[in-house]
């Protein structure tokens, strides 16, 4: 695992810790990869601020947007002060401004993932972190942590019980085994697992779902692979379906990891598009009739920036659930009297979105977006602290879950009897 | 140099500063030549007396070049010799000034060639008119209109260390007659061949040092200019063809490493010097501000002449209440990147931080993550920025390094 890889995983440990009880014990096992995860948070909000003048007006942001408790946010500065990402004026030990160079273009993460290195995090931290790098390429058996993770036997059961009280990792549980998988992936519905893991097997549907991940936009094909047919059909994942030459429909399965929670929510229309856009490239490149589209990637760069694509034979019959999603409309063929057509987007934000979600999803790079703040509450850094102090008091009065599922889950079992006595 | 032609050059930089330029005295043009015996290597076309460079609100660049002569004589030749200049450094003005009136024709000839003409009278009015945002008259920016402090910062690179001497030509003569997008390098090369030479605890060499990064932001500023032409939404891939001079010369670079390469059958090495991801980092920041450049350029032109004049210039007093901090922060940034690039001592860090946004407190993990921790800060722990706004414009400087007037 690189050091890039480490610190995008601290940040997502990060985030599932931001639901769980700030007293809670387990805190206190993962505090490196916490505050290392707490410090791309805070990059991510001060990112091209260049001068906090106000470090009030920081602690009350980053606490109310991040989580981030005023008590820590030295340290968690001090983070980036040692990878070189701020300077902090301080008179005596009172901190009076930050100034703020962390890097546009470079990567933050891979500098994040040596300071977390350099932290000499515990085992079980390191072991957490390499279960959630793992998870962002699909689900995998319980038993294979040891075996193929390389989790230590005696920190099993530990790491199971800190992964589900942090939120960083879910659980489908069966007769047949216990497969994990983590809540950043967009399944469709997960609970639904269950009966594919007690028909195939924690294992296969794991494999299965794991080939996915590894190539959006996976062809199905439902006779040679029953289990993710299975898995489309129980609306595990999803997997917008385009017809191919013969006019028969082929679904193509898609497994999204998505650091930013909105897609799955307010922004899914974003995601949906995404997918849909990836099954057309792809049957394109797998399908296309006279001629493949041999570079997918490049397709959907030209679908962005030029006004049309050339027109090709089979672009009615590949693009049309872009057309029916109002993604693309199709211009008439350049040639006099032709009957091809020509895909072109129409440029709304949310098809500009769903066209670069694509793009990085088919090349398999990590969506970052999500992971930096917005423009408006960065925007809150530059006021004097007087002026956000009403944040702070929205902010409290909105409902905050500080209960992990796993003791909700326990808390209803009590209620209903089936508790420990 | 007559004092007649500086005290109209002086008049001159007053207005150009007052409408928000960054300026520079006399600026020598010079072009290499084919090298002959008992003769120097070059020949040197003509001089300008004062160059203004400002950025209008679009980001464009923008100059304005000044003929300063106290002789009203062949002043219709001058003019034509002024439309050339103008024409050289795509100048938006250019103006004749004069200490009194010419005759009606070469008025009438300045006119239709599209030239400023200005009197000792007129620059006056003009003057008073062009008072802006950070005037010409706030204490800390006198000195740029001093003759003595002029004469000061001029005789520093006049007398500078025989081996600084590539860096000071390059800085007064080849930096202007490059191709725009070269000086990118250049800059970054000069300041690297005389890295051990720099020191970091004369303030000369500090004054030397801001007058580099003065001329880096013009370069950047051109470079933006560029940008926002071609690939406005993608700074860094437009940085990167405007570094190398277009796309053909990046083909060429690369067929050039890619032949190297398989002669020497050595892996392919990339045609970027290992600073251009900073130089990216650090032309993303300043291209989200476009007047930046500009005010980078202001302020490491007082910081300059004070520094060359004895003074410790803390620009958040000396603007006088028009400081703007973010382009303070631009400045340290910029000079980081020169020093980080160029391999400068890091002791040159310190200073530049207390000039453009104050020291930093004394304390342990802030030293060790900058890498000063083996240089002094004189004030250290001694100036916040309340203490700061406080004290007088500048502070008088500690005796640090030999000064070429003494």
């Amino acid at each position: 695992m690189d050091h890039f890889a480490e610190g995008l995983r601290c940040q997502d440990v990060t985030l599932g810790l931001r639901e769980v009880d700030p007293r809670s014990a387990e805190l206190r096992l993962v505090q490196n990869t916490h505050l290392v995860g707490m410090a791309a948070d805070l990059a991510g909000l001060i990112r091209g601020r260049n001068v906090i003048e106000s470090y009030e007006a920081l602690e009350i942001v980053a606490s109310e947007t991040l989580d981030i408790p005023a008590m820590v946010l030295p340290q968690t500065l001090e983070v980036l002060e040692l990878a070189g990402f701020v300077e902090v004026d301080r008179t005596g030990s009172e901190i009076t401004r930050v100034i703020e160079t962390v890097p546009i273009y470079q990567s933050l993460y891979s500098s994040l993932g040596t300071a977390w290195r350099d932290r000499s995090p515990r085992q079980i931290e390191e072991e957490l972190v390499v279960v959630v790098d793992r998870l962002s390429r699909g689900p995998i058996p319980v038993e294979e942590l040891t075996s193929d993770l390389g989790v230590d036997k005696s920190d099993v059961d530990r790491l199971y019980r800190l992964g589900l009280e942090t939120s960083v990792f879910q659980t489908i549980e069966t007769i047949d085994g216990s497969l994990l998988y983590s809540p950043y992936m967009a399944f469709e519905h997960p609970q639904a697992m269950y009966n594919a893991v007690v028909d195939h097997g924690s294992g296969a549907l794991a494999d299965a779902l794991h080939r996915v991940a590894g190539y959006q936009g996976y062809p199905v094909d439902a006779l040679n692979d029953p289990i993710l047919a299975e898995a489309i059909s129980r609306g595990i994942i999803s997997a917008p379906a385009v017809a191919l030459p013969d006019q028969t429909l082929l679904s193509f399965a898609t497994l999204p990891y998505a650091y930013d929670r909105s897609l799955t929510r307010d922004r899914k229309p974003v995601l949906d598009k995404a997918l849909a856009i990836i099954a057309c490239v792809r049957c394109g490149q797998h399908f296309g009739g006279a001629t493949n589209a041999r570079d997918v990637a490049w397709v959907l760069s030209a679908l962005r920036d030029r006004e049309y694509l050339q027109p090709h034979s089979s672009h009615q019959r590949q693009y049309k659930l872009l057309r029916d999603n109002g993604v693309i409309q199709f211009l008439p063929d350049s040639m006099p009297g032709g009957s091809w057509v020509r895909p072109s987007l129409i440029q709304t934000d949310e098809n500009l979105q769903a066209i670069d979600l694509a793009i990085s999803l088919v090349s398999g790079e990590e969506i970052l977006s999500g992971r930096e703040s917005e423009d408006g509450i960065k925007g809150l850094l530059g006021l004097d602290a007087k002026a956000i102090k009403p944040l702070q008091v929205t902010a409290r009065s909105n409902t905050r879950s500080q209960v992990s599922e796993l003791e909700i889950g326990r808390a209803f079992t009590a209620l209903v009897g089936q508790g420990e006595l | 140099m007559s004092e007649f032609d500086l005290g109209l050059k002086i008049a001159s930089r007053r207005i150009a500063w007052n409408q928000g330029y960054a300026t520079r005295l006399n600026v020598p043009l010079r072009s290499y030549v084919e090298q002959q015996r008992g003769r120097p290597g070059y020949e040197e076309y003509t001089d300008l007396d004062v160059l203004a460079v400002a950025t209008v609100p679009s980001g464009r660049v923008v100059t304005q070049i000044f003929d300063c002569k106290s002789s009203t004589n062949r002043t219709t030749e001058r003019a034509f010799w002024l439309k050339g200049v103008s024409e050289y450094f795509e100048s938006s003005e250019s103006w004749m000034v004069r200490p009194t009136g010419i005759t009606n024709a070469a008025r009438q000839l300045a006119g239709e060639l599209n030239l400023g003409f200005m009197t000792n009278e007129d620059l006056e009015v003009v003057g008073k008119i062009a008072e802006r945002d950070v005037p010409a008259s706030t204490p800390g920016i006198e000195r740029l209109f001093d003759p003595e402090a002029i004469e000061k910062l001029r005789a520093i690179k006049v007398g500078a260390d025989k081996r600084l001497r590539s860096l000071i030509d390059y800085c007064s003569y080849d930096y202007w007659v490059y191709s725009p997008e070269r000086n990118l390098s250049q800059m970054v090369a000069h300041l690297n061949g005389v890295a051990s030479v720099l020191d970091a605890k004369s303030p000369q060499h500090h004054a030397i040092f801001l007058d580099c990064i003065w001329l880096y932001a013009h370069a950047l500023a051109r470079a933006s200019d560029y940008s926002r032409h071609t690939h406005a939404s993608e700074p860094n891939a437009a940085l990167r063809e405007y570094f190398h001079g277009g796309q053909v010369a990046i083909r060429e670079k690369q067929a050039r490493v890619d032949q190297l390469a398989k002669a020497s059958k050595q892996a392919t090495p990339g045609i970027e010097p290992e600073y251009f991801p900073l130089l990216i980092e650090v032309f993303a920041r300043m291209y989200v501000v476009p007047n930046s450049f500009v005010t980078v350029m202001r302020y490491s032109e007082v910081a300059a002449i004070n520094l060359a004049n004895s003074r410790r210039p803390y620009l958040s007093s000396a603007l006088n209440g028009q400081y703007d901090v973010v382009a303070a922060k631009l400045l340290y940034d910029l000079g980081g990147f020169l020093i980080g690039s160029a391999r400068l001592t890091p002791g040159f860090r310190p200073l530049l931080r207390e000039i453009a946004l104050g020291s930093r407190s004394v304390d342990a993990t802030a030293q060790v993550a900058s890498g000063t921790a083996e240089v002094s800060t004189p004030s250290a722990g001694a100036v916040s920025g309340k203490h700061r706004e406080d004290s007088p414009d500048t502070e008088p400087q500690q005796p640090e390094g030999k000064d070429p007037e003494s």
